[in-house]
Formats: structure tokens, C-alpha cells, sequence
């Protein structure tokens, strides 16, 4: 048994270190699926319903209550939905929108351009515009020449992937339900409410007034909140849900080997090293920059994510646009180049200790790669302590940026890159960590270059690759590998999954075999 | 007193189960002890060597990060037993005198700490020692000390009980009538008479703090890694059960025989105590556990 | 009677009063709070403040004791800083679940405890009374979650006939499927138990054996049957009725370990996770309903002793 099991994990690792995993099994057979009740299992408690609130927590309903004005392919090719055709302005200060006919909100009012307007507006106000607001931060006004037509204008010419981020980021909310839409859904997406248990789970229906053709396939969806992984796999297993959703990488892999399909998509996070530069042997950039070579990334990938992912060097996923392979081989794991950097750095063997690597106890996976970090460190003669903390206590050090060094992933990284900036130790301006006036100004510059860089493809490229230098350069933020979140585990008779840019669960498509 | 210290030592040694427990618990403390001279690295890694089965190189076999589980466990026993030590010591420290007081002066003294006492057995001890490390932090100290409150009501129930017996005794009051005072008679002359019990107490204490600091490591709250921990090694080997089946049974194998010794040990102590009473009142004392 | 258990529940008042004030100001000696949770990661500093604002963290720890004691008092316990829902309500959806492990526990234990007790009390300090003495000192010694995780590997790693993980399962709705998610956290709470109640029940037994009563009728001619199973095993039931009553008021929050290793979704649970995250009016509710739960078993226990053995008096 034991060396049975053993090999047959090896070798699962091994396959799932080729490239493109589980991206075969795509929505070819539509038309033979069934529908039915479809029970997915997942592992947070939804905060609201409000769409614009993009959290881990509520990825699992947004998408089933509401569409967006577009959607990426998994390869990030838009494509139109609520939108059916959208117009780049030559000089790249406006895009004009055209939006689809016969399409209603679940509260029977029909979708026109006062609801795209009010989804504006909520989106720049500083109060409700939550995850949106930053991404709104390029728009200088919009209007609507008639109810079919929106028109969104830019403070200054804006590149066009940052343009369709935005359109896919919009998601029209019902004028009537939206200040009320945190308790009470205002979509026309392909399901409705029926009925919710906080702490147990949301029970869905089909949306019969659903404007895309034959979906959704599932006449009911069952969501039930399992507080942990292990919970929900044996829940999968046992067959009491068919679906589980957002479970660990390493469930995955155990349960793909018990037959079960894993579906993952191009959404991913990549978790970062990330560095408070602003103390200690911190400030130090050539002790920084040390850590580039520090990260055993193949062993923190394997022990933290069971292999699934890839190791990066920087904070892109493989799908954004600014993903450089090159980087990955020259901030390889190499101990002497380390070493090199750490006695350039010139400081002494007191200074360069004293530190904590702050770990969120709650999270396995920070844990375990941590002490990885820790193992490196040791060798290179720079003992560390880890400070372990649980829940709130670790949100509280992490939010206010009272740390030396901890594990943090970042999302985002699959899109426009100055989204990256989203992310508390990326961000440009305010960032809690490394406070004000940003400590790195060379990184600000970089930014903002490729926010400018709205002219030919070579200039967009020139400006990713200076930000790409720039990131290994200043080193406050060490990625090590992509992983995946909102993984999707279904029995073998379930098909027809869709795949989100975000990976947002996707129901409408899913069916029976 | 000595004396019998010494001959409590002796029978013990004639009970089988008793004397195989104390071998086993004689070979892990020493291992704790002498762990450093082993040729054992409980903090070595090799990512590669990760989750490998029980062999000749690793007998134990090799944990998440490929560190050798058997140095683990032997570093491990260290942590164990001493915050099982510490614990205990902190329990009596503060439980005795509280039972003296309490049982020395009755009345309002009596009430008021045993009621503080009654609040401490009330909430479960475990959830009790979560919230204690919730206030100081994860460390050993915060172990130590958790499991150490969690122990002061056995303390001071049986230090009141003894103290309760004892002071109406000739030997007593005779100090008293040369005008002891108070402090003197409760731990000079009280206190060394009501020994027995006490360090029975101290064992069989002993046996829970070991189990205490373990749970309270399972539950992610022991202390920090990487210093190895029994309690963290069966909660990091439970999400390994299905690659290595072996990573949590083997620590929690010598977990449990830690355990049992001092259990056995324990109650090996009781039943000689007991028959020392039984033999000078001539009463049974039945169900007294 | 009545007027002692009302004078019982009068003297539970102080009791949770002290407690409550005592949990209030540990809550806040515990660094980090809720707020951080609340808004998360990337949140700026308005944010944070008008997340204090909107719970009213921002006033005196004594006025926001008062405040919260005033609605306690009036029956409402607040509702949880994290999914807005009432205290007493995330509370009741939990307590029947650790009310169902804890009973199916009690349960595994005396199926195990009773027959061992008296097969041992029968002849004690023979080999069959020292064998099952060493089961015992065994199920007291072995750590539930080693033994649960032990469980775990042999009936659902291994044979696959058991989940590896608990749900709650109402028994009134799915027997089977009940069963089959209690079974393994129930065998791990009660076989520890088991080994608490063999050796009360032991003792209690052999030392009623040797009472005046038992010989008097041993004398009359009172058939040896009779003597163990209506005279012994009743008087020697009293002790046992707090050990059981007792291990009951401890499952309600002390089974925490066996539900973390089965993700087993009971009281003790969601008071880790208030913990964790800070959530202070659940913690409040939480450890409340644990020590009211704890007091009343402890009260129905001294009830039930003098319903079996009325020479019991209350004054």
C-alpha cells in the first residue's frame, strides 16, 4: 500500500508538471448533456451578492447571477455578451458600446443603458465602487446617446487590453435593486435565488427568461458551504455533491487519481515572497535582490501545491500578457549567486538576522513553504524565525503592514498588467506596507509607462519588459510560482464546464452525460 | 520523608507494568536529553526525499519536506517533555498554595478560591488553553503555560483535602501551640507530610499536560514550527494519509506510549498509596479514582 | 425539589455574570480584531475606520459590555461581526449536531464500558480483571485524534466504507447517512470514554459488592443474579449517572479535538473559528451556551441522583 500510493503520487506530480493539464476537456458535447440538480460543494461562506465586491468568497455565484458587458476565452480573446459590439476610438480616449437587445433582469425590468450607467457610477464612487474602483480609475465620464448605446470616455488614450479588462469587468446591475444588491441579487444572469442558509448554503434555479439560447442546462443549483477541504472531497466522494469548487490543489490531485475530472482555468494567482523594504536589512537592495536566487521554486511549488502551477519569477500568471519564461531560468534557486548578492550587500552577520517571516498559521500551504524558505536561509547562514499567526491576528499584521517578510498571493496577474497594482504590496500609491512616498520610485515610473503605453506593439512591449526589470531589480516582491484557485473537481458524469478568465464558477453550461 | 520516597520507588520497581514504563520513560528522556549526539537533523531538507516510506536510511521515513520523521520525533520528545515539565511545575506552584490557603484558613478565603477554581473546571480545558495562547501567542512559553493552568484545580483540590486532614492532627496544633505562624505551618510542616499525594498528583498530571500540548498542537496552536512537536506531526500527517500512511502513525505510536507510561505509572503509585491507607485505617476504599 | 432547583438556577446568575465580564476583557487583551477580517486584504484606512465605526468598536470596552449585556439580557445575544447573522441562531444550527455526536458517544461508551465494568468486577484482580484493566488504561491513553486518525486510515483510506470526513446529518431525516458520518467520531469519543466509565464503574461495583446489604443477602439465599442486578448495579449506578452526566457537559464544547480531526461541524468548532477571527459577539454566545450547557447537565445530574436513590435529601 504505502509504496503503492507513493509511486502513484509521483508519478500524478510528474504528469502535472507537462503544461496544459486539464484544459482538454472542454464544452465540445454541449447538445447530449442533461439537466437536473446540480450540487457543487464549496469552502467559503458567500459575503453578498454584490458584484462589483469580486472576492474569493462570492466567486461562486457572481457569474451564475449576472453577466458581464464581455467575456475573455480561457486563451483571453474577447468576446461579446451583454455587450454585442464595442468600438475603440482611433486615438483611444473612448469606446463606444452596443448593448443586447431582449435581455431582462431577474426582477422583470428590462436591461438598457441606465443600468450600465448606474454600474458607472457605482463603480467610481469611492464607497461602493469596491474591487472596480481602482479599474475605474482611467475613466473620465461616460454618457448615453440612446438606450441601446453607451459610450465611456478616458482621461488620457488608455491601451485597448486595459479597455476590454474593463468592459469584462462591468457586470450592469439592476437600477432598481442596486442599493439594495449586497442582500438581494439584481442580475440577468442564467439563475435566480430561491433560498439561502448562511453557513450551510444557496439553493439556485434556472432563470426562464434567460437570454442566451438552451442554458442554463441545470434546472437547480445547490451550492452547500463545506468548512473544509477534506470535508468536501469526501462529500465528492461519497457522492453528495457532484461538483466540488475552490478546493486544494492537492485535493485535486488525489481525487483526479480516484477518477474524478479537474478542470483548471487560466485565472490563477501567484503567490510572492513579499518583502516590508522599509525595515531593517531590507532596505539593503543587493540583500533583497539576494532573495531572487533564494527561492527553492520547484520544492515550494511541489510541497505547497502538490505541482500544480508553474514557478515564475514574476507576478504574472502564464496567461497575462507581460509572462517572461526567460526570467524564470535566470532567478533559478542558486545558493552561491545568493550568497554573492548577501556579501555585496555588505551587511554584517548581526544585521542581516533579527527578522520574521510572518505565516498565516491557518493556511497549510504558507506554512509549508515558509519553512522551505526558512531551510534556504539556514543554509546560507541566516537563521530566521517564523511567526506564526492564526485568523484575524495575521489579516490585522498583513493589513497594516506590520511584518518583515511573509507569503502573500497576488491576483489579477492574468490580465492588463498594472491590474498587479491591485494587490496591497504592488500598489503604486497608499501601499500599507511600504507607505508613503513610495520607496521604490523606479517601480512607480515602470508602472506608469505601461499605463501610458497606448501607441504600436513595440513600445507595449518595451514598456512590460523595463516593469519586468524593474520588479527583479527593486526585489520587494518575490513570486515564486502560479497556482490555482477556484479549481473545479467533478464526478465522471458531469460535463460541459465552462472555463472563466478569472475562474468564476460558470453553471449555465454544465450538464449530465 | 526521604525514606519514603525511596522505598515508594522500590515497590513501584516490583510492578511489572510500572517498571516497563519507566524503561520506556527513562529511554526517551534520555533521548530528549542526548538528542544532540545522535547522528539525527530534525531540520534538514530535501524536497526530493519528501513523503518517503519507512527504510533502512530513514526508519520512520521522511515528512512533507523530506526531513527525517524518527529526528523528528526525538527532537519532538524534548519539546514534549518540557513543556510537560514546565507545565506541571506552574500548576503546583500555583495550585498548591491556593488548596493550602483555601483548606488552611476555610471560611471566605475557602469560598472565594475554590470558586475561581470552579470556573477553571467549567470550560473545557482544551478550549480554555486555545484562548490563553490566543492572548499570549504562539510559542512554547505560551504552551506551557496554557497546559500549566489547565492543571492548577487537581493541585489545589488535593493540597485543601491534605491540609484539611492534617491541620486538626496532634503534630500540628503542637506548632501551633509554640506559635508557629501561619506561613510556617502550611509549608513546613503541612506541606512535607502531604508529599505523596502530591507528586502522585504531579505524575498523573504529567501524563495530560503530554496530551494537552499535543492536542493543542493538532489544532494548529502548539508550538511554531519547525521545531519539531508530536502533536504537530499527526496534524501535518493527517493531510498526508493518503501519500504516507506512516508520517502520522509513527509519532502518535510513541505519543501514546509516552502517555500510557505515565498513566501507568501513575495509577501504579495510587494503588501502593491507597493500600498504605487502607492498611493503617482497616476501612476499603473502594472507586477513590 | 423544586425549590432546590430553583435555587440552583438563581445560583447561576453571578456565576455567567462573572464570566461574561471575564470573557469580554480577554476578548480584548487578544491582539488583533475583527475588523481586519471584515474588510480585507487590499482595504484602505477609511475603510477600516468606518468598519469600526459601523460596530461601535470604537467605545469603551465597559460601555460596549454594558451595551452588550442589556440586549443579553433581553434575549438577544447580537449577531455575528462576519455573516451578519443572530448569535443564538448560527449557535442552534450547531448545537444539534454536537448534542447528536455526543449522545451517539455516550452511547458507543456504555455499549463497551458497562459489560467490560462488570466482567472485570466479577472476579477482580484476575487475569480477565487485569486484561480489560489494560483496555482501560489503553482507551484513556490513546489521543482521540490519534486513534481517530487511525480510524480514518482503516475504514475509509483503506476500505473505503466510511467517509474520511463528517457532515451533520439530522438522524430524523437520513438514518443511514447519520450513521455512517457518526460513526467514526462517535467510536473515537466513546472508546475514550469507555475507558473512564469501566474503571468508575468498576470500583463502584466491587466496592458495593463488599457492602453490609449485599452479604445480608447473600445470607437469605438471594439468588447471585439478582444480587448484582438489582441491588449492586442500582446503588452503584449513582456515581456513574455524574461520570456519564459530566462527560455530556464536556462534549459540548470539549470535543473539539475529535471534531477537527473528522472536520466535524460542532459547538467547540465554530468557538475555534469565532476565536480565530475575532467574531466577539459569537465567542460571548459561544462560551455562554457552553458553561449554561455545562451547569444544567450538572444540575439534572444531582436531580437524577435523588430520583434513583431518594435517601439523597436537598436542603
Amino acid at each position: 500500500m504505502t509504496k503503492l500510493s507513493r509511486r502513484r503520487f509521483c508519478i500524478t506530480g510528474l504528469a502535472l508538471a507537462g503544461a496544459a493539464p486539464f484544459a482538454a476537456a472542454l464544452p465540445a458535447a454541449a447538445q447530449t448533456l442533461k439537466g437536473g440538480t446540480l450540487r457543487v460543494g464549496v469552502l467559503y461562506e458567500l459575503a453578498n451578492y454584490d458584484p462589483q465586491q469580486l472576492s474569493t468568497v462570492n466567486f461562486h455565484v457572481i457569474k451564475n447571477l449576472y453577466d458581464s458587458l464581455i467575456e475573455y476565452t480561457p486563451e483571453g480573446k474577447p468576446e461579446p455578451s451583454l455587450a454585442t459590439n464595442w468600438t475603440i476610438a482611433p486615438d483611444k480616449t473612448s469606446v463606444t458600446l452596443t448593448l443586447r437587445e431582449g435581455v431582462s433582469f431577474h426582477s422583470g425590468n428590462p436591461f438598457k443603458a441606465d443600468s450600465v450607467l448606474a454600474t458607472l457610477q457605482k463603480g467610481a464612487d469611492p464607497k461602493r465602487g469596491k474591487n472596480v474602483f481602482s479599474t475605474m480609475a482611467i475613466v473620465k465620464d461616460w454618457s448615453a446617446p440612446d438606450e441601446r448605446t453607451v459610450t465611456i470616455n478616458f482621461k488620457a488614450p488608455v491601451p485597448d487590453r486595459q479597455i476590454l479588462d474593463l468592459l469584462q469587468f462591468l457586470i450592469p446591475i439592476d437600477p432598481k435593486g442596486i442599493d439594495t444588491v449586497e442582500t438581494v441579487p439584481a442580475g440577468t444572469g442564467a439563475y435566480t435565488l430561491v433560498s439561502r442558509a448562511v453557513g450551510q448554503g444557496l439553493t439556485l434555479k434556472a432563470n426562464p427568461k434567460y437570454w442566451r439560447e438552451k442554458q442554463p442546462l441545470a434546472q437547480d443549483l445547490v451550492f452547500t458551504v463545506f468548512s473544509e477541504d477534506a470535508a468536501a472531497s469526501a462529500a465528492l466522494e461519497s457522492g453528495a455533491v457532484d461538483i466540488v469548487y475552490n478546493g486544494s490543489s492537492r485535493s485535486a490531485v488525489r481525487l483526479k487519481d480516484a477518477g474524478f475530472q479537474v478542470f483548471s482555468g487560466p485565472g490563477q494567482l501567484v503567490q510572492v515572497f513579499r518583502i516590508n523594504s522599509t525595515r531593517g536589512p531590507f532596505r539593503n537592495k543587493s540583500f533583497r535582490q539576494a532573495f531572487n536566487y533564494l527561492m527553492d521554486r520547484a520544492s515550494i511549488l511541489r510541497v505547497g501545491y502538490a505541482g500544480m502551477g508553474k514557478v515564475v519569477a514574476l507576478p504574472w500568471a502564464p496567461a497575462s500578457p507581460a509572462f517572461d519564461e526567460s526570467y524564470t531560468r535566470t532567478y533559478a534557486y542558486d545558493l552561491d549567486k545568493a550568497k554573492k548578492l548577501i556579501a555585496a550587500s555588505g551587511l554584517s552577520a548581526d544585521a542581516m538576522k533579527g527578522w520574521k517571516i510572518l505565516v498565516d498559521g491557518s493556511n497549510e500551504a504558507s506554512v509549508t513553504i515558509s519553512q522551505v524558505v526558512q531551510g534556504s536561509l539556514a543554509k546560507v547562514g541566516i537563521p530566521v524565525e517564523l511567526d506564526m499567526r492564526q485568523g484575524a491576528e495575521y489579516v490585522t499584521a498583513l493589513l497594516g503592514g506590520d511584518f518583515d517578510a511573509t507569503f502573500g498571493a497576488v491576483g489579477n496577474v492574468q490580465k492588463f498588467p498594472t491590474r498587479v497594482t491591485t494587490n496591497s504590496i504592488y500598489r503604486t500609491a497608499g501601499n500599507p506596507i511600504l507607505k508613503d512616498p513610495h520607496p521604490h520610485p523606479d517601480y512607480v515610473a515602470a508602472i506608469a509607462r505601461v499605463d501610458g503605453a497606448a501607441g504600436g506593439e513595440a513600445e507595449v512591449k518595451a514598456a512590460y519588459d523595463n516593469l519586468n526589470r524593474v520588479l527583479v531589480d527593486e526585489a520587494f516582491g518575490i513570486p515564486t510560482n502560479s497556482y490555482d484557485v477556484g479549481l473545479i473537481v467533478a464526478s465522471e458524469k458531469i460535463g460541459g464546464v465552462t472555463l472563466d478568465i478569472d475562474n468564476l464558477f460558470v453553471a449555465r453550461t454544465i450538464g449530465f452525460k | 520523608m526521604r525514606d519514603g520516597l525511596i522505598s515508594l520507588g522500590r515497590r513501584l520497581l516490583a510492578r511489572r507494568g510500572a517498571a516497563l514504563s519507566l524503561a520506556f520513560l527513562a529511554l526517551v528522556a534520555l533521548a530528549a536529553a542526548f538528542a544532540g549526539l545522535l547522528p539525527l537533523d530534525p531540520l534538514g531538507q530535501s524536497v526530493a526525499d519528501a513523503l518517503k516510506p519507512p527504510s533502512s536510511e530513514s526508519w520512520f521515513g521522511t515528512d512533507e519536506l523530506g526531513r527525517d520523521i524518527l529526528a523528528r520525533v526525538v527532537y519532538g520528545a524534548r519539546t514534549s517533555l518540557v513543556t510537560a515539565f514546565g507545565a506541571v511545575l506552574t500548576a503546583a506552584l500555583v495550585g498548591v498554595p491556593v488548596g493550602l490557603v483555601a483548606g488552611f484558613y476555610g471560611g471566605w478565603r475557602d469560598s472565594l478560591l475554590m470558586r475561581c477554581i470552579d470556573v477553571l473546571l467549567a470550560l473545557p480545558n482544551i478550549l480554555f488553553a486555545m484562548a490563553l495562547i490566543a492572548v499570549l501567542g504562539r510559542s512554547q512559553s505560551a504552551a506551557l503555560i496554557a497546559v500549566g493552568v489547565a492543571g492548577i484545580p487537581g493541585f489545589a483540590r488535593i493540597a485543601r483535602a491534605q491540609v484539611m486532614t492534617l491541620r486538626s492532627l496532634d503534630f500540628v496544633t503542637a506548632v501551633r501551640g509554640f506559635g508557629g505562624k501561619p506561613g510556617y505551618i502550611m509549608f513546613r510542616t503541612i506541606l512535607p507530610n502531604a508529599l505523596s499525594p502530591l507528586v502522585v498528583q504531579a505524575i498523573v498530571l504529567a501524563s495530560i499536560a503530554i496530551l494537552l500540548e499535543a492536542a493543542l498542537a493538532f489544532l494548529g496552536v502548539g508550538v511554531p514550527p519547525p521545531t519539531p512537536s508530536w502533536g504537530e506531526m499527526l496534524r501535518t500527517g493527517k493531510s498526508y494519509l493518503y501519500e504516507a500512511p506512516s508520517y502520522a502513525v509513527l509519532p502518535g505510536l510513541v505519543l501514546t506510549l509516552t502517555i500510557l507510561s505515565f498513566d501507568t505509572i501513575g495509577r501504579a503509585l495510587t494503588a501502593i498509596l491507597d493500600r498504605d491507607e487502607t492498611d493503617a485505617s482497616g476501612a476499603t476504599i473502594g472507586g477513590r479514582r | 425539589m423544586t425549590a432546590y432547583v430553583l435555587r440552583r438556577l438563581a445560583q447561576m446568575l453571578p456565576v455567567l455574570l462573572l464570566a461574561s465580564f471575564a470573557i469580554f476583557a480577554m476578548i480584548y487583551a487578544v491582539p488583533g480584531g475583527p475588523v481586519a477580517v471584515i474588510v480585507g486584504e487590499n482595504a484602505g484606512p477609511e475603510e477600516i475606520a468606518a468598519a469600526i465605526r459601523r460596530y461601535g468598536l470604537d467605545r469603551p470596552m465597559a460601555v460596549q459590555y454594558l451595551d452588550w449585556l442589556g440586549r443579553a439580557l433581553a434575549g438577544d445575544f447580537g449577531s455575528s461581526l462576519h455573516s451578519r447573522q443572530p448569535v443564538l441562531q448560527l449557535i442552534g444550527e450547531r448545537l444539534p449536531a454536537t448534542l447528536q455526536l455526543a449522545l451517539a458517544a455516550i452511547l458507543v461508551a456504555l455499549a463497551i464500558g458497562i459489560p467490560v465494568a462488570i466482567a472485570s468486577a466479577v472476579r477482580p484482580h484476575s487475569w480477565l480483571d487485569r486484561m480489560l484493566s489494560g483496555w482501560s488504561a489503553l482507551a484513556l491513553g490513546v489521543p482521540t485524534f490519534w486513534l481517530g486518525i487511525l480510524l480514518i486510515l482503516l475504514f475509509a483510506v483503506e476500505l473505503h466504507w466510511l467517509p474520511s470526513a463528517s457532515r451533520h446529518v439530522p438522524f430524523w431525516q437520513a438514518p443511514l447517512d447519520a450513521l455512517r458520518s457518526l460513526a467514526l467520531p462517535a467510536l473515537t469519543l466513546g472508546v475514550y470514554v469507555s475507558g473512564i466509565l469501566a474503571r468508575f464503574l468498576r470500583a463502584s461495583l466491587i466496592g458495593e459488592a463488599r457492602a453490609d446489604y449485599v452479604r445480608t443477602a447473600r445470607a437469605k439465599g438471594v439468588p447471585e443474579r439478582r444480587i448484582v442486578g438489582l441491588h449492586i448495579m442500582r446503588n452503584a449506578m449513582l456515581p456513574f449517572v455524574t461520570i456519564v452526566g459530566l462527560m455530556m457537559a464536556n462534549f459540548i464544547g470539549g470535543a473539539v479535538v475529535t471534531e477537527a480531526v473528522f472536520t466535524y461541524p460542532g459547538l467547540g468548532r465554530l468557538l475555534i473559528q469565532a476565536i480565530s477571527t475575532r467574531d466577539y459577539p459569537l465567542i460571548q454566545g459561544c462560551i455562554l451556551v457552553i458553561l449554561v450547557a455545562y451547569m444544567l447537565i450538572n444540575l439534572l445530574v444531582d436531580a437524577l441522583y435523588a430520583w434513583i436513590d431518594p435517601r439523597i435529601e436537598y436542603r
